[in-house]
């Protein structure tokens, strides 16, 4: 199959019409039906843009005796694997507390009297939300790096 | 990633200057506290506040790094 064949067929695939693929692409609807008529060919920037937005290789694109749509370049990282997501947001989650949780004992020091009590050994009421953020950011970590670990 | 390992290099950076305030504030109350509330505990008990700080920074700068490395590769 040729480029314009292979654009057309993943045009239909997607059930989109030569408008909304032009719009997805921020190009004219005219160049994708010269794209698809063989009356020209994709710029190279064009071409990439082509590829993300079909989610196949530039390979399957570009060489005409190959069938098979491949991969594109893997998603961007952050979006990979729920774990990761997961630390993510327990690990930027802990440290958000323990900012705020600083911030209350300096501005508003009613609200956090550790000190005031010379009890900084007793874990009270802060020192288990301080542990708990504590923990949400190793927590967070640990399963970012794991996640990291197996791409 | 690069844009993750810049984030997270801020939030280090923000909890180093959070940690310093804290810290700072609770060792000028313990101070004030032993001159004139009777606090037992010495001020430096103050740094103990540190700790979680400490860890927070530690976890941001070791991810930072490895969302840079893995942002050049």
């Amino acid at each position: 199959m040729a480029l314009s064949e292979k654009l057309y067929a993943l045009r239909k695939e997607r059930g989109l019409s030569q408008e909304q693929l032009a719009e997805g692409l921020k190009v004219s609807r005219q160049a994708i039906s010269k794209w698809e008529s063989s009356q020209s060919l994709p710029e190279s920037d064009k071409l990439l843009a082509l590829s993300e937005y079909f989610g196949v290789s530039l390979d399957y694109l570009l060489k005409e005796d190959r069938e098979e749509k491949g991969t594109q370049a893997p998603a961007p990282e952050t979006a990979g694997g729920k774990r990761g997501l997961l630390g993510l947001a327990i690990c930027i989650g802990g440290i958000l507390c323990l900012i705020l949780w600083g911030l209350l004992s300096i501005l508003l020091p009613s609200s956090a009297q550790q000190l005031g009590q010379s009890s900084m050994l007793r874990i009270d009421g802060n020192g288990m939300f301080l542990i708990a953020c504590v923990a949400a950011v190793v927590v967070g970590a640990v399963l970012i790096l794991k996640d990291k670990g197996k791409k | 990633m690069k844009k993750l390992s810049y984030l997270f290099g801020a939030l280090a950076v923000l909890l180093s200057q959070v940690m310093c305030a804290v810290v700072a504030y609770g060792y000028c109350d313990m101070l004030w506290g032993i001159r004139y509330a009777c606090y037992s505990a010495p001020a430096s008990v103050a740094f103990l506040l540190a700790i979680p700080y400490a860890v927070g920074i530690a976890a941001c700068v070791i991810l930072a790094a490895v969302f840079y490395r893995k942002a050049k590769r």
